[in-house]
């Protein structure tokens, strides 16, 4: 049994061909920059779309929104947010498209999060389709393993170079990160790096410096950069959260092409 | 673009020419049961009314410069033989017209001395613009109007003149969205002595003039003027029918953004992932086109109908998406439709107490179809009601032959289409009526339609356990069964059955304009939705239905085989414009067209929609004024649109990344 928040069918951007992201619920991240605040935690939520709604409060029960709100509310806007759904069932709703499809790709969420789920899902679609994970790494090495046995393509961020920086805008340590990064490279299975351009934070010299100098170690020669998205706080009034990015949302990030490309890594921005 | 491009362009956004612009109401336009000389009067006096008019850098001239409210019972969504005229010139109009004229009865000979008439009227204003372009220095077009209109053209810049000549003097004769056909095949022989570059020239002049004059044309809104052109195809041996030609008319479709022409692509399950990629570097652009036709499913569907094979190969759109033949059909395809939300509302209010089953229901159903169309296929006893309009008759076959005006039967194809309206929404209120009814149980029958009649007031539980259904474009195979049986039984009580005078009777899925008016008397319906709330447009999921994604709705609306639906009536998706921010969203995109096209889909129309831009141009629309978007068949300006088809828009489901 597993927990999905989304599904995306005709997702562009997270692997090859004609494809669908599952998006698993939970990630043991914080990252101060996230545009998934449904995304981060494993618990159910109640989202309440902002726009159309109209005030009538009818939606609170004790002055807050409970499963029961969904049904409340007269325009519908109120939704439970996290499915509970077992991997086997999961890979039939897949599989319904399987004609049209090439691919899916497990994201989230942090998918290894439910490593026993995602292990079961991928298993169920060998040989069916394409499957890739997008991941930050963040996991059991056993985990991460036991997944890398189990598809065509992995997508993995690396976010910040810098131990103490990690943990302070991610809120947890690295080093299991890079040493999975590492495991991913020797493993022989088909990956893609890819590094968010958070401005001030990720896309500071020091960090594309040391970022660079770990690709080029490990004879890494491409990496995908995808710029900010300030669209990234607009979920959050509907998971009624506030977004407050300790960073200056106007300033542009700054790819540093030039600097990637002194370390003969070349560079594709999403 | 060239230098010459970019200023013509320029010009036409500016819009200051229209500020010449002279209007009146003389001479009015023809009563109904005006004769075919009185029509020809009002026709020879509006030619006479315009002065001959260049702009800068203009080399087609035929240009409005005197408008007046057209005739009420508008006759078009037709597509005039542009080929024969090409080659023939109106010299070979007279010829035929002398020749029919011999064996012509009395009525006959009025329609063809009033087509010859208008012939040598039309003939007239082409040499008045002749002497204005010699005397105003303009060579190339006074030289041209030596040869053309009265013989055949003999190179590119003369059969684009012809054709600008042709369509601005159907106008003059109230004639109302003229299609412009399948330009890519009938072109061809002209583009051979040109290259790509003069040709796409050429092209763009054309397109420009095209726009110039649009304002002032009638429609539903502004866009709404049927200045549509189809491109590829397959002939009967299968073979590929787009061309060098046809990329360069893409190439000009994009190179300038306008609204006018509305291109149309043809295509199948053979065709080549080039094409669909230049398609969609046309979608990305958001002018809501290319509107992909599937010949695989449309051209089957016309032979079925009783078409000649080499006339349905031949098919083009008329002005949004209904399905003719180009020269030879007369087809009056909206002649009225069926609003399926209101016959099954209506079969529920009256009888669903009574039904111990859904398939009761659905029975009753069928059968409330089967009176709505046998009452649509006898309601008609005449062709058409309006005034004859013996000029564009000489250019739709075998009028002439005949010796008979197009409405009065002369053309090759007479045939009626009806439009199927709110599909999805009926479907989705079926389904919704059996799970809540007669599976889960969670209300009776009575309580459904109490419910219903006070608008869900008081029923916000139900309404919304009614919403969480699944709905057509879930892919669910309950609710797409009942969309099949809808479409089944229109299919089977309307297609192909012949009216009181002969004409076949053509079932579509189209809705016009009608997914806003025929929505707004239509009380509340059992999938929940509101009083009053808009329908699906065409054939697409109902609005707010949050479907699961573009490929699920794809295979909701492919289900169901379309051969025998096929009046026309696209699947209408939005996309967000940020899919195809670059290369690989372009190519999924083109995949996801090809996918659809494989799957039998009949017809489709993608929007690549900013919804954030819709609404800053909402708040700001003098800031916005260039915003295309697709509305219902056909593409216009946003800001300019009524305010209930920009919700409309607003609110389609769009898919984000």
């Amino acid at each position: 049994m597993g927990r999905i928040f989304s599904i995306d069918e005709f997702s562009v951007f997270d692997g090859p061909g004609l494809r669908m992201s599952v998006f698993l619920k939970g990630c043991p991240l914080r990252c101060v920059w996230c545009h998934s605040p449904e995304g981060r935690s494993y618990e159910k939520q109640i989202l309440r779309a902002p726009a159309g709604c109209i005030g009538c409060g009818n939606c609170l029960i004790d002055g807050a929104l409970r499963p029961e709100s969904v049904l409340r509310c007269p325009r519908g806007l109120v939704r439970e947010c996290g499915e509970d759904i077992t991997a086997e069932t999961l890979c039939q709703r897949i599989l319904r498209l399987q004609g049209m499809l090439d691919g899916v790709t497990f994201s989230g969420g942090e998918p290894l999060m439910q490593g026993d789920f995602l292990l079961a899902c991928l298993q169920g679609l060998e040989g069916k389709m394409h499957r890739a994970v997008q991941t930050c790494g963040y996991a059991p090495a056993d985990t991460f393993a036991a997944v890398l046995a189990n598809v065509e393509l992995v997508l993995m961020d690396l976010k910040i170079m810098d131990g103490a920086a990690h943990r302070k805008y991610t809120g947890v340590d690295n080093e299991g990160i890079l040493k999975n990064y590492e495991t991913l490279v020797n493993s022989g299975v088909p990956f893609v790096t890819r590094v968010p351009l958070i401005p001030g934070i990720t896309d500071t010299v020091e960090n594309i410096t040391e970022t660079a100098t770990f690709l080029h170690r490990l004879g890494v020669q491409n990496v995908e950069l995808l710029p900010y998205n300030t669209m990234a706080g607009a979920k959050y009034k509907a998971a009624g959260m506030v977004w407050q990015p300790p960073f200056d949302e106007a300033i542009p990030c700054n790819p540093r092409k030039e600097l990637w490309e002194n370390y003969g890594i070349e560079v594709k921005i999403l | 673009m060239t230098e010459k491009i970019k200023r013509m362009r320029a010009h036409l956004m500016a819009r200051d020419y229209r500020k010449e612009m002279t209007y009146g109401t003389e001479p009015l336009p023809p009563a109904s049961e005006a004769s075919f000389a009185e029509v020809t009067d009002v026709f020879l006096k509006m030619m006479e009314i315009q002065s001959p008019k260049l702009y800068p850098d203009d080399r087609f001239g035929f240009n409005f410069t005197y408008s007046r409210p057209s005739r009420h019972a508008r006759f078009g969504n037709l597509t005039p033989n542009h080929e024969y005229l090409l080659r023939h010139g109106l010299s070979g109009i007279l010829s035929r017209i002398a020749a029919a004229k011999e064996r012509a009865d009395a009525e006959g000979k009025a329609f063809l001395e009033a087509g010859e008439r208008s012939v040598h009227g039309a003939l007239a204003l082409a040499e008045r613009y002749r002497r204005y372009a010699a005397l105003a220095g303009a060579k190339e077009l006074a030289s041209a109007l030596e040869q053309v209109p009265y013989h055949g053209a003999r190179n590119l810049y003369e059969a684009l003149l012809m054709i600008k000549f042709l369509h601005f003097t159907l106008r003059l004769s109230d004639g109302d969205h003229i299609g412009l056909g399948r330009m890519d095949q009938y072109l061809l022989p002209y583009y051979a002595s040109e290259t790509k570059e003069t040709a796409l020239e050429l092209i763009e002049e054309f397109f420009i003039s095209l726009n110039r004059d649009s304002y002032l044309y009638n429609g539903m809104q502004q866009g709404d003027n049927g200045q549509s052109l189809m491109l590829g195809g397959y002939n009967s041996k299968g073979e590929e029918q787009f061309n060098e030609l046809s990329e360069v008319i893409l190439t000009a479709s994009l190179e300038l953004n306008l609204i006018d022409p509305k291109i149309n692509l043809r295509v199948s399950k053979n065709t080549s992932e080039y094409i669909y990629r230049l398609g969609t570097k046309l979608t990305k652009q958001g002018l809501g086109f290319p509107q992909y036709c599937n010949d695989d499913v449309v051209v089957p569907a016309l032979i079925k109908l009783g078409y000649e094979p080499e006339d349905a190969y031949d098919y083009t759109v008329a002005a949004c998406w209904e399905f003719v033949v180009p020269g030879k059909g007369a087809d009056f395809p909206n002649r009225n439709m069926v609003v399926f939300p209101a016959v099954v509302r209506q079969v529920m209010m009256e009888h669903l107490p009574e039904c111990e089953n859904y398939e009761q229901l659905l029975s009753l159903v069928d059968s409330a179809i089967a009176d709505e169309c046998t009452g649509l296929i006898n309601r008609y006893d005449q062709w058409m009601t309006c005034a004859p309009y013996p000029y564009f008759s000489l250019f739709i076959d075998p009028c002439i032959e005949r010796g008979r005006d197009a409405t009065h039967r002369g053309a090759k194809y007479c045939n009626f289409g009806f439009h199927g309206v709110g599909i999805s929404d009926g479907a989705n209120a079926l389904y919704a009526a059996k799970r809540a009814v007669f599976e889960d149980k969670i209300v009776s029958a009575e309580q459904l339609l109490t419910a219903m009649e006070r608008n869900f007031e008081g029923d916000t539980a139900l309404q919304n356990t009614l919403r969480s259904y699944p709905k057509m474009g879930d892919n669910d195979d309950g609710v797409d069964g009942a969309a099949a049986m809808l479409m089944a039984s229109y299919s089977r009580h309307m297609n192909g059955r012949k009216n009181l005078f002969g004409s076949i009777c053509r079932a579509g899925t189209g809705s016009a304009m009608e997914y806003v008016r025929a929505s707004k008397h239509l009380g509340a319906t059992a999938e929940g939705r509101a009083a009053g709330f808009p329908f699906s447009c065409s054939f697409s999921p109902a609005l707010n239905s949050g479907t699961k994604g573009p490929l699920s709705v794809i295979a909701s609306f492919t289900k169901h085989p379309l051969t025998e639906i096929c009046n026309g009536g696209p699947l209408t998706m939005e996309l967000h414009h940020n899919i195809f921010r670059n290369e690989i969203g372009e190519e999924k995109v083109a995949r996801m067209v090809q996918t659809f096209v494989q799957r039998g889909g009949h017809q489709l129309q993608l929007n690549a929609i900013d919804p954030a831009r819709l609404q800053v141009a909402l708040e700001h629309p003098e800031e916005h004024r260039e915003l295309i978007v697709r509305v219902w068949g056909w593409s216009g300006r946003f800001i300019e649109l009524d305010p209930a088809y920009q919700q409309h828009i607003i609110k389609r489901t769009s898919y984000n990344i």
